[in-house]
């Protein structure tokens, strides 16, 4: 037709478009709930997720707090105790060194060492000579502040000169050998400050420096010498059953499948406070898979079609490998925290697809009960509590989460989960 | 889609914003068949248009934030879909094929057409194109996008955007021909 232009083609589609009567679809707004709810459940993760890790954070941060806030007789670091303990006395015979054992004035004493029946004062003992206040280059004298005493207030400082007393947690001693003074406090104390985490991992790990040697102990209590020994140096192992549950998502898109394991898993300790765990844990995993985090060998989806979900259910051997820090060390319970690599020897594997389109030549479910194997595919961090029930036994429970470092499983996805674990050890040596 | 009072829509806006499933719902339900009507031009069959629709609907409310109130409702809308749908079939990566095609013979006069064919024919004539044309014509036609824009957005030619649209044109008048001569014959 001659009058017939593009225009008038253009009216007519766009009167078309204009005279919609489409009526609401339930079904669709199924969907969409569905949509809306991944989307939820995303937002919850990472919002319960760094909220958890701030607890955890907070709970440590308390705890070096705590450590700190002791009482005086509770709260010497052994950092402080033996940099100001074990200093090296000067070589020039002329000059005095301050004993600075203790960081600061006492209750009940006056900046000078108490002149008591039962402690007497190191001048009188004539061990040791205080330096005169105002005098240079002599720390906390030079400075006009009152001399540090060897006292904690309850506790009084032992020369080598006084009484044995009987070997036990009360010990109290003083040793001082030509370039070196040294002091012990309550036994007790001295493996409470040991847990500091800063000092020790600044002087054990970082300077290289042993705390415990520095601290010379009195009387020649071996019981307590041989004790001090093992713990600092003594390896251990531990064997553990870990049960434990995480949400796991291909992506980080839907985080409410979970997934749990049950496993057993051996320690070495090393120094008390290091560990290196090896573990066998069978897994159920259980995960979502959105539109493209699922990518199965070449050629697998009909026509090229992939799914627009996917939903993994799969048996597995985890063999976890961890290095961790115990600030509490072998006896004592406290916070620690691990990092490591996690392997993965797929058992059974079985998947289920979603699609769109209502095809019914598309592929809807896939399973195998072939092994594979997916070593160091996952890497994890954790964080929790050791709590310490007897010389033999203690409970273990953390949080952690895994970020892939490699696909796993048929579909090749990149699982991210968090969980919690809970690993009950029996020492075995 | 009814008529709805302003506040009431500012309502189940606010609503929205809060991430009340009520108020989804209820915006859900209220533009429902005009972003149908958009989707249902750029998807092959009703089923994709729903999830086209839906993946709109989604970043409508993510991105309820970003709307000026003092504006109206229905084209910031209407762009947030028409923008998905484009979405879709560049991810589809569909629209850069051609297809050949035969030039129409003869078209009736338009304003007998709309009388003798409905609506939802002509809609399923536009699905029925190759997506290359499809997309064109919508963007072009129906949806406002020069040509210009149209290349940028599809990553193709603006010579080969003009071109899928003359023949997208050609393509729905034998179209349009041969439904009125099956049906009158």
């Amino acid at each position: 037709m001659p009058d017939w232009t593009d225009k008038d083609t253009d009216k007519l589609f766009q009167d078309g478009a204009e005279q919609f009567d489409f009526e609401f679809n339930p079904a669709a707004w199924a969907q969409m709930e569905k949509k809306l709810d991944r989307e939820k459940r995303r937002r919850l993760f990472w919002w319960w997720w760094p909220a958890g890790f701030g607890v955890i954070m907070l709970a440590v941060i308390a705890f070096m707090l705590n450590r700190k806030n002791l009482t005086p007789q509770d709260s010497l670091p052994v950092g402080k105790q033996s940099v100001h303990a074990s200093g090296n006395l000067p070589k020039n015979s002329g000059e005095t060194a301050s004993p600075q054992i203790f960081p600061g004035n006492q209750p009940g004493t006056d900046g000078a060492i108490p002149k008591s029946a039962d402690a007497p004062s190191l001048e009188e003992k004539g061990v040791l000579k205080m330096a005169p206040a105002g005098k240079s280059g002599q720390g906390a004298a030079s400075s006009g502040k009152p001399l540090p005493t060897a006292t904690d207030g309850q506790n009084k400082v032992k020369t080598p000169d006084a009484p044995t007393p009987v070997p036990g947690p009360e010990n109290v001693g003083l040793s001082i050998s030509e370039n070196n003074i040294s002091v012990i406090l309550k036994r007790r104390d001295s493996l409470q400050q040991r847990s500091f985490l800063p000092t020790i991992l600044i002087k054990e790990v970082l300077l290289g420096h042993p705390v415990q040697p520095s601290l010379i102990l009195p009387f020649d209590n071996k019981n307590l010498l041989a004790q001090n020994q093992e713990e600092d140096n003594g390896l251990a192992l531990i064997a553990g059953i870990a049960a434990g549950f995480e949400l796991s998502s291909a992506g980080l898109g839907d985080f409410s499948r979970l997934s749990w394991k049950l496993g057993a898993n051996l320690e070495f300790r090393y120094r008390q406070r290091f560990g290196l765990g090896i573990g066998a844990n069978f897994i159920r995993l259980n995960y979502d898979a959105g539109k493209g985090e699922y990518i199965p060998p070449k050629g697998f989806w009909t026509r090229k079609i992939p799914p627009i979900a996917s939903r993994g259910i799969c048996q597995a051997l985890e063999i976890p490998l961890d290095f961790s820090y115990y600030a509490g060390g072998l006896k004592r319970s406290g916070i620690f925290a691990s990092a490591g690599l996690k392997s993965y020897v797929m058992l059974a594997q079985q998947y289920y697809y979603s699609y769109d389109l209502p095809d019914p030549d598309l592929r809807r479910m896939w399973k195998t009960g072939k092994n594979s194997a997916y070593w160091f595919a996952i890497g994890q961090i954790s964080v929790g509590y050791n709590k310490v029930f007897s010389k033999k036994t203690n409970l273990a429970i953390a949080s952690y989460v895994q970020v892939p470092l490699s696909g796993i499983g048929h579909g090749n996805v990149e699982l991210y989960s968090v969980g919690t674990q809970v690993r009950l050890g029996f020492r075995l040596k | 889609m009814h008529l709805l009072p302003e506040t009431e829509l500012e309502q189940i806006l606010s609503g929205c914003s809060k991430g009340g499933r009520s108020s989804q719902l209820a915006l859900y339900k209220l533009f429902y068949a005009y972003g149908m009507s958009i989707c249902i031009r750029y998807a092959e069959s009703e089923e994709e248009a729903i999830a086209v629709l839906n993946e709109g609907f989604f970043r409508v409310f993510q991105n309820l934030g970003k709307y000026d109130r003092a504006r109206p409702f229905k084209p910031w809308f209407r762009a947030v879909v028409v923008n998905t749908a484009i979405n879709y079939v560049k991810k589809q990566r569909k629209f850069k094929s051609e297809v050949n095609m035969e030039e129409a013979l003869h078209v009736p006069e338009r304003e007998d057409i709309l009388s003798r064919i409905g609506y939802k024919e002509l809609m399923a004539m536009v699905q029925s194109l190759s997506a290359a044309y499809r997309t064109v014509f919508n963007m072009y036609v129906i949806d406002g996008f020069k040509h210009e824009e149209i290349a940028t957005q599809l990553g193709i030619s603006v010579g080969t955007s003009k071109s899928n649209l003359t023949r997208a044109r050609a393509k729905l008048q034998q179209l349009v021909l041969q439904k009125i001569d099956t049906r009158y014959a």
